[in-house]
């Protein structure tokens, strides 16, 4: 089949189900729709229930081309059956303003074919073509779920890479970023049912189109992202809601809110709140129920993968070694100012007209955002802001402007409600036309991320799909480049992220994961001089009979001091009588708090592995032995590295049947000796870890010393296409 | 091998005008010689201006000595120079001496030695 073809079949097949199977659960809702809301309501609800079967079918490791086939196959035929093909005879809702009626059917026609073209165009989006369908291109390899411990991002929730994976299974990526699409563009028509529905066409009209042309949204809604769903669904579950639609539906919906997005989850407050203002308390326990058949299968993987339902979140609730506490802290605050970011003042005109910093921008006609508020008159205004309010509250925690999308709909509608009504089709037409590939980029010069063109020709497969990839994408070449000569069990170490749903091989980004920091660990241990273990602090206690040492960590340093961020490590705890080490044997316990997991490192005689707090310093935090009998003991020596100097220690000595006590504080330091093997000890232990390549990039900070030290790491190149080059650990 | 002085003060000794170590490495790619040292007012005002390095005989570099305080010196030495397994000498020459009583002195090293 012609791969334009086979992406169309993809994706029409997937919405095709969702919406058999939205039909099918409309008609057990006994709830009253017009013509024109009917199917895209359909659509919408369906969704989640077809996410829910590929969910099962991937738990069941069931993902098969032919199972596929025939679980649609099945849906339509109960659809068929159930009688959701046959036209029904439903009451119109009433009629838009003839002009509305040709602004709106002309820009959204416009936008439909420009977007459709884009989202059919080789996925070469950031996050679509490196994590999202990376996941679903393995997941569809090993045929269901599998627990990847090499990528964080795999650990969240994954409602719509389900529906993701079913079009993937007949068209790829594109497929893919084509569903995402058909929730981009069932949006605005939702928000046009809801306004003729709720006694205002011309501001749902206009809303919209507000958000249908908004640079970022169109940008979004056409790469394989979950944005454009996470608002298409959250405007639903509101929809469902002021539509007094029963309780499970609203509930199921809502729930799926979380599933593509963990923040979406919030939505759920709007009919809860509504049932519970109504008092209507079994509405509200049926629809949390409700929630939880469709949000719940993600915290229930995680906790079963990752031992913490909210990975890769809450790792401090739920101590793990998938994900570090210290990644966590580190990227939520990066994720609340992003570089560049130095006020919440810049954000209007960053989120509005220059988008470099907040990875997008929504448009000008943003600005006029703050007029909504006159929209809090009306009722339908009063409600739109509650909805906004409630999705838009999690935003503070990451500010890109993406993550503004869900309350996007919301905010369009109170502004279209807030302007005066004749400068609405004005205010749209100019929107409309300003939103133009890349007309923005004409008038507000080099603004952020935004199409630049439509490709139809690489849409239509008229022009090479792996050379239109390669001429966008550096990543991409680098990703054939793994694919072409590694063995299909490779595990390749990269420092920064390439798009690897291009390469069946497993790609571990250095920073993606709990295990990919630790791998990296090894490597910068032998690579910068702050990290190697060159300083041996030491304990003298006079000599006495123990059953177990413990050094503790005592500094907390307060919000905002230099050292807030140190972490503690331990290369070696070695203990010491007369100047003779105590032999580690095999009854020692050894165990920490936090990362239990790393302590044997401190034992395992490797200058390049350490024990490490992977969490930023506080008093508490422990390292220690117990020998599992009573040890002559007047000496312990900790082997560290020199980045952490905001660590206090104290020694604790445990009598023979007795308790922990102190056995001193502030043990002097002195010099050790580096061993100069120690690159190659750093790669026998990536080696060790499972590491058989490292993709390097010549921007990346460890080229120099890798590519000119090469034999004393002791790996090889064995390819390179532009500035990303292949080495093989030997 | 000379030229270093016994007696260790905290974590240094006194370098003689023409120190001479000896070490047998096990790796030689990607290696620096790295001294770590202190220069005293002394030996600035007896005319001290550097301490040559040589690693094997062949000259590696110079460390600063015409101003006094501390000194941490690191330079790339060129893996032909050294041979895995095979002794090889590092001599640190300093172009200035001077007296504290009857003994000579330069400067006190803290260490010397190959590192990464």
């Amino acid at each position: 089949m012609p791969k334009a073809l086979s992406v169309l079949f993809g994706a029409g097949f997937t919405v095709l189900c969702a919406w058999a199977l939205g039909r099918m659960a409309l008609k057990r809702a006994r709830l009253e729709l017009a013509r024109e809301e009917a199917h895209l309501l359909a659509f919408v609800c369906g969704a989640p229930l077809l996410s829910l079967l590929v969910t099962a079918m991937c738990a069941a490791r069931a993902v098969y081309d032919a199972a596929l086939l025939a679980a649609g196959a099945a849906i339509l035929a109960a659809a068929w059956k159930d009688g959701a093909f046959r036209r029904q005879a439903l009451a119109p809702l009433p009629p838009l303003p003839p002009l509305w009626r040709w602004l709106f059917g002309a820009v959204f026609a416009a936008y439909s074919a420009m977007a459709v073209m884009a989202a059919m165009a080789p996925e070469m989006s950031p996050d679509g073509s490196s994590y999202h369908l990376g996941i679903v291109a393995r997941y569809y390899r090993e045929h269901g779920f599998v627990r990847i411990d090499t990528n964080l991002y795999a650990a969240l929730s994954q409602g719509l890479e389900m529906l993701f994976l079913w079009a993937f299974a007949f068209g790829r990526h594109s497929a893919a970023a084509l569903v995402h699409c058909a929730f981009y563009l069932t949006l605005p028509l939702l928000m046009l049912r809801f306004g003729q529905r709720m006694g205002a066409p011309q501001a749902g009209a206009a809303a919209g189109l507000f958000f249908l042309c908004s640079p970022l949204a169109l940008v979004d809604g056409t790469s394989a992202y979950t944005d454009a769903a996470v608002a298409c669904v959250a405007f639903a579950v509101v929809y469902l809601t002021e539509r007094d639609a029963p309780a499970w539906l609203t509930g199921i919906v809502g729930g799926f809110a979380y599933a593509l997005k963990y923040t979406a989850g919030f939505v759920v407050l709007y009919p809860l709140l509504r049932l519970a203002w109504r008092k209507q308390w079994r509405g509200c326990a049926v629809m949390l129920a409700a929630a939880m058949l469709t949000a719940a299968p993600w915290p229930l993987r995680n906790w079963l993968y990752y031992g913490n339902p909210a990975a890769p979140l809450l790792n401090r609730v739920w101590p793990n070694d998938f994900v570090h506490v210290s990644f966590e802290q580190d990227y939520v605050e990066f994720m609340r100012r992003y570089p560049g970011i130095e006020s919440y003042a810049q954000l209007p005109l960053e989120l509005t007209v220059r988008g470099r910093l907040l990875g997008g921008f929504w448009g000008p006609l943003f600005l006029l955002a703050p007029v909504g508020l006159i929209a809090l008159r009306r009722e339908l205004g009063r409600k739109m802001w509650l909805a906004g309010a409630i999705l838009a509250a999690p935003y503070a925690a990451n500010i890109g402007a993406r993550f503004l999308m869900p309350a996007a709909p919301f905010v369009s509608f109170a502004m279209a409600l807030g302007l005066p009504a004749p400068a609405l089709p004005w205010l749209a037409a100019a929107h409309a036309i300003g939103g133009i590939p890349d007309l923005p980029g004409k008038y507000l010069g080099d603004a952020g991320w935004r199409r630049l063109e439509i490709p139809w020709r690489a849409a239509l497969r008229l022009e090479d799909e792996t050379q239109w990839l390669a001429r966008q994408s550096a990543g991409y070449q680098a990703a054939r480049l793994v694919e072409a000569l590694t063995p299909p069990d490779a595990l390749v170490l990269a420092l920064n992220g390439i798009p690897e749903s291009y390469t069946s091989r497993e790609i571990a980004v250095g920073f993606q994961s709990g295990r990919n920091e630790r791998l990296l660990d090894c490597l910068q241990v032998a690579l910068f001089d702050g990290m190697r273990p060159k300083v041996e602090a030491v304990f003298r206690i006079p000599k006495q009979e123990l059953e177990g040492v413990r050094v503790v960590q005592t500094n907390s340093p307060k919000p905002g001091d230099a050292r807030e961020k140190d972490l503690w490590s331990i290369v070696e705890l070695r203990v010491y009588a007369e100047g003779v080490e105590l032999p580690r044997e095999s009854g020692w316990r050894v165990w920490a708090n936090p990362n239990p997991w790393g302590a044997p490192l401190a034992f395992d005689g490797s200058p390049v592995t350490r024990w490490r707090s992977w969490e930023r310093i506080r008093a508490g935090m422990f390292l220690q032995a117990e020998f599992g009998r009573a040890e002559a003991v007047d000496e312990v020596r900790l082997l560290m590295s020199d980045d952490q100097f905001g660590v206090q220690m104290q020694l604790q000595g445990k009598a023979p049947g007795g308790g922990w006590r102190l056995l001193g504080g502030d043990p002097p330091r002195r010099r050790a000796a580096v061993p100069l093997t120690l690159r190659r000890m750093a790669a026998g232990q990536l080696r060790r870890g499972g590491v058989t390549h490292l993709l390097l990039h010549e921007g990346d900070y460890a080229w120099d010393d890798l590519s000119r030290h090469a034999r004393a790491w002791g790996i090889r190149e064995i390819g390179s296409v532009d500035a990303y080059h292949l080495f093989q650990l030997e | 091998m000379e030229g270093i002085d016994r007696e260790i003060h905290d974590d240094w000794r006194w370098a003689g005008r023409r120190a001479v170590l000896r070490f047998r490495l096990e790796e030689t790619r990607g290696v620096q010689f790295e001294a770590v040292l202190v220069v005293p007012e002394e030996l600035v005002r007896a005319g001290a201006r550097r301490i040559e390095v040589r690693i094997g005989g062949r000259l590696l570099g110079e460390i600063p000595a015409g101003r006094a305080g501390y000194q941490a010196w690191k330079q790339p030495v060129p893996e032909e120079w050294l041979e895995p397994g095979k002794d090889v000498t590092a001599e640190l020459t300093a172009d200035a001496e001077w007296l504290q009583g009857n003994e000579r002195r330069t400067y006190m090293l803290s260490s010397a030695g190959f590192t990464l």
